[in-house]
């Protein structure tokens, strides 16, 4: 009797674990990927076709959202909350350390936006296996979109993490890419995460980066993250404003309105 | 440092033939007695025992399998189990970790210490451990790796280590013990689960309530067989 007694307090604990959820890790960086891949490209094909034919927009920003999910949350409440938005860029450092679970958890809270977002790589998320888990999660870390009339050009800007063995910035992409825009191309914006002259740039090419993508028809600005602050540059004093999104943290996120008079405004909104 | 050096030389001088005559120089100058090759037989075989037994006590005397838990998607080891009532164990295990989305597989290493502070014994084979609990540190191999920051970071620009991790667990365990007549190699057989978390899935957690605790945990199986 007693023996019975013991070994069904044992097998109800056992079953009692939080069931449900999924508790099986093999290893914090194992790469091993549950839920929605290749995001990236799914939302890209809703934000070309809502924005198709259109010659204005209205998009935020955030970035550095890493290890502050609660940050997060209230960044995604407050866009979902202002119904004016067409999409999100998230400009790199989802996680901290690179870790697969963070990548979900962050996720996550990203998956509760009404609007489709993409996510540019930061320098954390290249840490340990997290470059693959962002390929596999979010797509290559160099990727483009049109909304409406305006040219997105998303770039991974994070030499340091790849020790200069890469081509980052990829120019090779960048003269691709400006070979082969769509005829219906009004202006462009380039995102990317440290931008030129930040400790993770290949700062040799700063300038030829600059000179590089001032190809790009009617380039509007530059967007960039990985400082923490938010703040706007003329780095190179050419007029090209590189516009710096703080993290998750500092409770602020930036709004760009592009008007069909080819111009643009920017907010920065606390949340 | 003259005197020192006078009586340094003294001393040795004093114990070079202490040390000759006690090991027995063979020849006829000596004592008999230590030249007898029964003694130095014995003072030899006194030595290899006690150096045998020494490596004797390293011998593992369990063995684990386990299933997940962070440590790999499989994991096998060998381990130790001592203190007045066996309630502390020390474990190394070896884990395959399958590719996934990383370039290749990759092998992971851990050392577990456990610590078990009661049993609950239900008949003379079946007992219960109601609570395991301890630590483990884990490896992984792969270049994309590094317990130190390579040089291309500034210093301190990550402050921690990708390749090393530190967990804390508990468990339970069911335990086994095979009849005398029954054993084969071992002397009893343990289930056990696990549930643990890491040092970086911790630091997540804190400062987040949208972390919840389940999300953080980890789960691991395994069976232990005990040989000796």
């Amino acid at each position: 009797m007693k023996k019975i007694f013991c070994l069904a307090a044992l097998l109800t604990l056992v079953l009692t674990l939080p069931a449900g959820c999924d508790l099986i890790d093999y290893h914090p960086y194992d790469t091993r990927i549950e839920g929605e891949r290749d995001i990236n490209r799914h939302n890209i094909r809703r934000i070309e076709e809502a924005c198709r034919g259109r010659r204005s927009l209205r998009f935020a920003v955030i970035s550095d959202t890493q290890r502050w999910y609660d940050e997060t949350k209230a960044a995604v409440r407050s866009i979902n909350a202002r119904k004016d938005i067409d999409f999100v860029i998230h400009l790199g450092d989802l996680t901290d350390f690179g870790v697969t679970r963070e990548f979900e958890w962050m996720r996550r809270e990203l998956e509760q936006l009404s609007v489709p977002y993409v996510c540019l790589i930061g320098n954390h998320d290249c840490l340990g296996t997290g470059a693959d888990t962002f390929l596999s999660m979010y797509g290559t870390p160099n990727f483009t979109f049109n909304a409406g009339n305006t040219h997105f050009v998303c770039l991974n800007t994070n030499a340091v993490e790849y020790d200069y063995t890469t081509a980052i910035p990829d120019f090779g992409f960048l003269r691709n890419d400006i070979s082969s825009l769509p005829q219906e191309t009004g202006r462009t914006v380039i995102a990317m995460h440290a931008m030129p002259y930040s400790d993770q740039f290949n700062n040799n090419v700063a300038e030829v980066f600059e000179e590089y993508i001032l190809h790009y028809p009617a380039l509007q600005f530059a967007l960039a993250g990985h400082n923490h602050y938010t703040s706007v540059h003329d780095l190179f004093n050419d007029g090209l404003l590189y516009y710096e999104c703080g993290s998750a943290k500092s409770r602020e996120y930036l709004v760009f309105t592009l008007t069909e008079d080819g111009k643009y405004e920017y907010e920065v909104i606390a949340c | 440092m003259k005197s020192l050096l006078v009586s340094l030389l003294l001393i040795a001088c004093g114990l070079l033939p202490a040390t000759a005559q006690s090991v027995g120089c063979g020849c006829d100058s000596c004592p008999a007695a230590v030249r007898d090759p029964a003694l130095t037989a014995s003072r030899y075989q006194r030595h290899t025992d006690r150096y045998r037994s020494f490596w004797q006590r390293l011998t593992p005397r369990q063995t684990t399998l386990q299933y997940a838990g962070s440590i790999g998607l499989l994991s096998a080891g060998v381990g130790w189990h001592y203190g007045p009532r066996d309630q502390w164990e020390t474990e190394f295990l070896v884990g395959f970790l399958p590719r996934y989305e990383r370039e290749r597989v990759s092998a992971t290493f851990t050392l577990k210490q456990r610590f078990r502070p009661w049993v609950i014994p239900v008949s003379s084979r079946w007992e219960i451990d109601p609570l395991t609990t301890g630590l483990f540190f884990n490896t992984i191999s792969g270049e994309n790796f590094w317990s130190r920051e390579p040089s291309r970071y500034p210093k301190r620009y990550y402050g921690f280590s990708t390749k090393i991790r530190t967990h804390v667990f508990l468990g339970q365990r069911l335990r086994y013990n095979i009849p005398t007549r029954n054993r084969l190699y071992n002397k009893s057989v343990t289930l056990y689960y696990e549930l643990s978390t890491c040092d970086l899935y911790l630091v997540s957690a804190i400062p987040n309530s949208n972390v919840r605790l389940s999300d953080i945990l980890s789960l691991c199986f395994g069976v232990r067989m005990e040989m000796f």
